[in-house]
């Protein structure tokens, strides 16, 4: 049934759930494609008829498809192989969002990072500043500040700006001599793991107000490290037709890789882990292999692009067989590679902490282009010498 | 008398959607639904993949526990025989008058099997129903299938194909024309899905019928004899040469039809109390033009629709044709056409296409853009976000200034951008 779609109404993603997904469910052909596809654990009982069934019911979802909502991790792995293009991802998230108690990962997430966070959320953000003062430098400054001035290049690693990893990215911008202004903190955050939690009330809240302090910066650029916080930036641009152009760090570092001293570092095999939401959704795949070509090339893993497996972030630990899947992953690189790529920031963190001891070595592209930049001045100083 | 309030004819994808909307309206209003084949609403547009033993029986059922246990809903496993407009009712094979104060058709289809000499022989097949997909399953489980020919080359017929070579048949495919699927492919298009039948070792064959079908001693399929007055064995032929609509109910009862059910925009027959959805609609707009909608989903819209207008006369719903937008997969290519894909007249239209293979996928792409407007498109490979697209184009929304033509074709651009540019 084709209506009018969310024109002359405020956007909000309960209204774009309800128009992509449930007025589109008669597309579905029920051919089970999607749930032959899906990684995450559910009972054998679960039939696509069930599935639809909970999007037109109004009660709250329960038993099993209860359980499959919770553990599903939005990676979107069941939208290519749909014949219609059903968004069964979107479907399986409406029914995430009538969920009424959420299991305590869920909310455990949401207590530290909510529109308006409690007294002690915020006096757990503020021992983390203090600890980190000396690590976040310049940082110290922007983080949850609302005194930012215009600036033509934004950088915006949301809530990672305490991860070293953005440290990193800042780095390699004043490396590269711009002039850019930095946006994070928890209340900067983009609302979308909240999003893929279901709570879509707070998302809206995070999408608005974040859309309101890039206006207030008028950038015409604006990088971020994680995939999530792109895919934000990127909804931001449609709903608002903004003029900025939303850049993954690793857009930003190939259009800037004449000026970057990339080297291959490594003999290490590396292989390319795609991220559900940069490659499969934004379909952002070549960008890290042309990148990928300056550090010396990598291998193709078995299962990318499209098809790639997820770090199962995003169901909050909530399917038990997390940690397998993630290891099989692990295992799919060791065939092929010593090291594994990612040009997402969650991707790389769960590999790289989760897994610390599958012994597989992860890098980020941060990190690989800051490591060229110590090469480089150790190169020169060792040359002044 | 008993009087039904709402009676259904049909459990397909029309029939369906409409008990499920009627059961939404909160009085206790009674439903009956009629159908010989109470095997349920099940997915037939996915038949093809139980062929290739991707999904079993069980997933195909496309209607749940808590809609058949439903109290409201009477379901009679029977054949309707005759509609009585005259005294609102409906006799069933078994003589039982059912009274309804509001009817709907949903009958469907069947397949057209032209007429070949042969056509009647053991081991010549069509392909719409649960029950024949049995069949044909069952068969190549015995492995009585070695090789099959299968006459029509378009949506149903290549992905029969593709479904009996996953089952380790060998297939020939016969197109009477010289392309494949000409309702949606251009001959580029058909030219790359060619080659990937071809890759997977079908033989196909053009502008080629059967002139003959032919028979062995013990009475069944051993060949064809084709047009081109070829001989080619096989063991079994299957036709899918398209569908005919179940109009006979609704002639007998005295209903408009011409090549389907006649409705008005509501969904309404000639009768105003009765309603007809799905494959067996023909429905003339406000303009008078006709449109037949063979398709799964518009199926299930205009059985919420036509539930709709069934239970509330006083404001009525239009079934909104929107824009057309067929689908099906080729060897892992999903193609969608939407809109006006292959646009008759050319005047203003200007087109682009992306053409561009990788190791794995074949990207082509076709876009028609007139007044600022994307007008239709046939996309092959990575599929293009269609339901996006099927809004965009059914909506008409205007290209913003700050995006261009080039940029719209490419491969990850957000249509969202063009959906959301209005508000």
């Amino acid at each position: 049934m084709v209506e009018e779609i969310v024109k002359d109404q405020k956007f909000t993603y309960g209204l774009e759930l309800q128009k992509l997904v449930v007025d589109e469910l008669s597309n579905c052909i029920g051919c089970n494609e999607c749930m032959r596809v899906c990684p995450v654990s559910k009972s054998t009982d679960l039939t696509i008829a069930l599935l639809n069934e909970a999007l037109t019911n109004e009660d709250e979802p329960k038993g099993i498809v209860k359980e499959f909502a919770l553990n599903c991790c939005q990676c979107g792995r069941c939208v290519p192989v749909c014949p219609p293009g059903v968004r069964r991802d979107l479907m399986v998230l409406y029914t995430k969002s009538k969920i009424k108690s959420y299991p305590s990962s869920y909310s455990a997430y949401v207590r530290l990072k909510q529109p308006d966070p409690p007294a002690a959320a915020r006096a757990i953000y503020a021992l983390k500043k203090k600890t980190m003062k000396k690590a976040l430098g310049r940082l110290n400054d922007v983080i949850d500040t609302d005194d930012l001035g215009e600036a033509e290049l934004l950088f915006y690693p949301g809530c990672y700006i305490f991860n070293e990893v953005c440290h990193k990215t800042v780095a390699i911008m004043e490396y590269l001599g711009e002039d850019f202004e930095i946006m994070g903190g928890y209340t900067k955050c983009c609302g979308w793991p909240q999003y893929l939690q279901g709570r879509l009330e707070m998302a809206d809240v995070f999408l608005e107000r974040l859309w309101k302090c890039i206006s207030k910066i008028n950038p015409k650029r604006i990088i971020t490290t994680c995939a999530e916080c792109y895919a934000a930036l990127r909804k931001i641009k449609a709903v608002y037709n903004a003029d900025f152009i939303p850049l993954t760090t690793t857009e930003y570092f190939l259009q800037n890789v004449d000026r970057l001293p990339i080297v291959k570092f490594t003999d290490k095999k590396i292989g390319f882990h795609d991220s559900c939401h940069i490659s499969r959704k934004y379909r952002e795949d070549e960008t890290p292999r042309k990148l990928l070509e300056h550090f010396g090339g990598y291998h193709e893993l078995d299962n990318n692009k499209s098809n790639t497996k997820c770090c199962f972030y995003y169901n909050f630990e909530n399917d038990p067989e997390n940690h397998n899947h993630r290891k099989e992953r692990i295992q799919e690189v060791k065939d092929v590679a010593d090291v594994m790529v990612s040009d997402c920031i969650t991707c790389y963190e769960v590999f790289k902490d989760k897994m610390g001891d599958e012994g597989l070595e992860v890098f980020d592209f941060n990190e690989m282009v800051f490591h060229c930049i110590q090469l480089e001045e150790k190169k020169k100083t060792e040359g002044e010498n | 008398m008993k009087i039904i309030d709402y009676v259904i004819i049909g459990a397909g994808q029309a029939g369906f959607f409409a008990g499920q909307t009627l059961l939404k309206q909160e009085n206790k209003t009674k439903i009956t639904i009629i159908d010989e084949d109470l095997d349920s609403f099940y997915y037939r547009a996915s038949l093809k993949y139980m062929v290739k033993k991707r999904v079993g029986e069980k997933e195909l059922i496309g209607t749940t526990q808590s809609f058949f246990k439903n109290k409201r809903i009477n379901k009679i496993a029977q054949k309707v025989s005759v509609i009585n407009p005259s005294d609102n009712s409906v006799i069933l094979g078994d003589n039982t008058i059912i009274h309804y104060k509001k009817l709907l058709i949903a009958t469907g289809g069947y397949s057209y099997i032209p007429q070949i000499p042969g056509s009647e022989i053991e081991g010549v097949y069509p392909q719409r129903t649960l029950e024949d997909t049995r069949r044909i399953c069952e068969i190549a489980d015995r492995g009585k299938f070695k090789k099959c020919l299968i006459l029509g080359a378009g949506v149903l017929g290549t992905e029969l194909a593709e479904s009996l070579v996953e089952r380790g048949v060998k297939v020939e495919l016969f197109s009477n024309r010289n392309t494949l699927v000409p309702r949606m492919l251009d001959s580029r298009a058909a030219e790359i899905v060619a080659d990937l039948f071809k890759k997977n070792g079908v033989k196909i064959h053009y502008e080629a019928s059967f002139s003959k079908i032919l028979e062995d001693e013990n009475k069944k399929v051993r060949g064809v004899e084709t047009t081109k007055g070829e001989i080619i064995d096989c063991d079994g032929v299957f036709i899918c040469t398209g569908m005919k609509r179940n109009i006979e109910l609704a002639k007998n009862a005295g209903l408009n039809v011409e090549r389907g059910i006649l409705t008005n925009n509501f969904l309404q027959t000639s009768e105003p109390n009765i309603f007809a959805a799905g494959d067996v609609v023909e429905i003339v707009d406000d303009k008078q033009s006709h449109h037949l909608i063979d398709l799964w989903g518009p199926a299930g819209d205009m059985g919420k629709i036509a539930a709709q207008n069934m239970m509330d006369n006083s404001n009525p719903i239009p079934y909104n044709i929107g824009a057309f937008h067929a689908y099906t997969i080729f060897w892992k290519h999903n193609c969608h056409v939407l809109g006006d894909f292959a646009p008759k007249d050319l005047t203003g239209v200007e087109t682009l296409t992306y053409d561009q293979k990788s190791s794995t996928t074949h990207n082509y792409y076709k876009m028609h853009f007139k007044d600022n407007r994307i007008i239709g498109i046939l996309s092959l490979g990575e599929a293009r976000d269609p339901i996006h697209l099927q809004h965009i184009i059914s909506e008409q929304l205007s290209i913003p200034p700050n995006i261009s033509k080039k940029e719209i074709i490419e491969r990850g651009f957000d249509y969202e951008r063009i959906l959301y540019a209005k508000r």
